[in-house]
């Protein structure tokens, strides 16, 4: 017997069916994230009104759709558990495919999501006669030295600073999915693991505080969240890390800016933070390869 | 004659556990091919080993010439499959909508005949899937499992949950569809009757080993059903009981024996002590199936 001509559905036709199906999973969803929208939009026409003054919109604003960029893989594969008999698993195509193009179709309806947000925040925006990103002076320099050596500059979020929050978003949904598909038991496992190093770290203070332990812990901490690859950096561009309150003699504070955000070096971390998801995802896929006897 | 399915040896533990135990199994291209079995004796661990689902631990398996460790979404492909479970999720989605979304994996789909398995399976294709009772949803996946016209079908429990008159149409609609496209099928069933008219061979399982398989017309040409005219307390010879699959006794009736082997040995044997055979004949599928599966449990 000649062995069976391989009829199956192309890569294309079955990421398009993975769009149309996942996102017809997530309408229920979609209708509570658009009820909350229309009574953010009221909250802030009413305060509009009541200010007299526009809306400004801001990049930082698109950070909100970072936890949903979290749980969205959660809500994705639902119907269908990663590592449980799932009716996906029974059709003709590799394991590996399937949960790629699953993947995938989930990343375009988080880029739906965040242009949706971004559409409604301009419409906000625009439409109570505000801006899109405030210009405003900020002061620039090393304050721990002397706040008259700071600089005054005018600054307006550029044009790139509004992808920042699309691509963390694709980040952190990358990451969860990575997750999701890798471990068995995703939530129970970044629990345990959470919670235990929190014990750990508070033993750790709590046996020895200004110990060379601590000490080293809050380096690596440090250099993890503001470092020159930390996540505050990837995932903000810096906009939470760059600044930060400081005392005048005449005992009133203000904000200064260690220095302003910059393409470069955002760029720089989102690609290693970036490189670092895709890896991880792509372990996490390898998990379900065709098993082989 | 060419080989739809051909294993050899095949083993398959989960841990310690060995759930399928150097298992030798073909069936012949056409065949449709009845499963049966013990609860537990590895039934559906084989069927879901056929496409990949399972990986087996030692042991050669080939699925319409190709191996489904190396090849699984290739013979996925040409596989029609009604798994034990009827829980798909996907409970948001209408029935038409979930066909689709199947039909959309293979190129191969048969919308009219689709659309033909729905109304005979009286499948509404507006109603949501969670809506849906398990009879209603194993018929869903009857038609997902046909509609692509596959050259081999693997059905496991596929009348579970079915009523009366939608299980006497589906065994119908089985026994045409095979007519019509000529595909092989395994039926994995404790329900042996249902499929005897559809099943030309059969293949017997028990705790993970291969007790029985070949075509049904062989294993019952060499099974016969004694009923004896025996004095009280008559047991078996000693000779005889090698060959004796099965021995009914009831208090007040004459018992009956169900013996493999040639009526021209085992006739003497019963003679010689002091029974007579009042009548001989075929057992059926059924009572062979149990007789075998308790031969093995006795010995």
């Amino acid at each position: 017997m000649s062995p069976v001509q391989n009829h199956r559905a192309s890569f294309g036709r079955q990421l398009a069916e993975q769009i149309r199906i996942t996102g017809r999973g997530l309408r229920r969803e979609a209708l509570a994230l658009v009820v909350v929208l229309l009574v953010l939009t009221a909250i802030g026409l009413f305060e509009a009104i009541r200010a007299g003054a526009g809306l400004n919109a801001d990049p930082e604003l698109l950070l909100a759709a970072l936890p949903l960029a979290l749980l969205l893989p959660f809500a994705i594969w639902r119907a269908e558990p990663a590592f449980a008999d799932a009716f996906v698993w029974c059709m003709p195509v590799s394991r590996q495919r399937v949960a790629a193009t699953k993947v995938l179709a989930g990343a375009f309806w988080l880029l739906v999501l965040v242009l949706l947000v971004f559409a409604w925040i301009a419409a906000l925006a625009l439409g109570s006669g505000g801006s899109m990103g405030e210009t405003e002076q900020r002061l620039v320099g090393d304050a721990s030295t002397s706040l008259a050596r700071l600089e005054l500059r005018r600054w307006s979020p550029p044009l790139w600073l509004w992808f920042v929050p699309v691509f963390s978003a694709l980040i952190i949904y990358l990451l969860a999915s990575a997750a999701l598909l890798g471990l068995r038991h995703p939530l129970r496992i970044l629990g345990v693991v959470l919670f235990g190093g929190t014990m750990l770290v508070a033993i750790i203070f709590a046996a020895s505080p200004g110990g060379a332990v601590g000490q080293s812990l809050m380096r690596w901490q440090d250099l993890a969240a503001n470092g020159s690859l930390g996540y505050n950096l990837a995932f903000t561009a810096g906009v939470s890390s760059l600044s930060g309150e400081w005392l005048r003699p005449d005992g009133q504070t203000v904000s200064v800016w260690r220095d302003l955000p910059s393409l470069r070096a955002w760029a720089t971390a989102m690609v290693a933070w970036f490189a670092a998801a895709v890896i991880l995802l792509l372990a996490a896929i390898a998990r379900h390869r065709e098993r082989t006897g | 004659m060419a080989k739809a399915i051909e294993i050899s040896a095949l083993t398959k533990r989960f841990g310690h556990d060995l759930a399928l135990a150097e298992v030798d199994f073909t069936v012949p291209e056409g065949a449709v091919c009845l499963l049966a079995g013990t609860n537990g004796a590895g039934k559906t661990t084989l069927l879901r080993i056929l496409i990949n689902l399972e990986q087996r631990t030692t042991g050669a398996c080939e699925v319409l010439g190709l191996d489904p460790a190396c090849s699984g979404a290739a013979v996925r492909a040409q596989v029609g499959f009604v798994p034990e479970t009827t829980d798909w999720g996907y409970g948001w989605l209408r029935v038409g909508e979930m066909l689709a979304h199947v039909a959309s994996y293979y190129p191969s789909w048969d919308l009219q005949y689709a659309l033909e398995l729905s109304r005979t399976l009286d499948v509404g294709t507006d109603r949501r899937m969670k809506a849906l009772s398990k009879g209603q949803r194993r018929c869903v996946q009857i038609v997902a499992a046909l509609a692509h016209r596959p050259q081999l079908l693997l059905l496991d429990e596929p009348t579970d949950g079915l009523d009366p008159l939608i299980r006497d149409r589906t065994l119908h609609l089985f026994a045409e569809h095979v007519a019509d496209t000529g595909c092989t099928a395994i039926v994995s069933t404790h329900l042996v009757p249902e499929v005897a008219q559809l099943a030309d061979h059969v293949a017997i399982l028990r705790s993970g080993s291969m007790l029985y398989q070949g075509p049904i017309e062989r294993m019952l040409g060499e099974l016969h059903q004694l009923e004896l005219d025996a004095p009280s307390g008559w047991s078996a010879p000693s000779k005889l009981r090698p060959a004796v699959l099965r021995h009914d006794r009831a208090i007040g009736r004459s018992p009956t024996l169900l013996v493999t082997g040639h009526l021209d040995f085992i006739q003497p044997l019963i003679t010689n002590s002091g029974a007579t055979i009042r009548h001989a004949g075929r057992p059926d599928l059924s009572d062979s199936v149990v007789a075998l599966l308790q031969s093995e449990s006795k010995s």
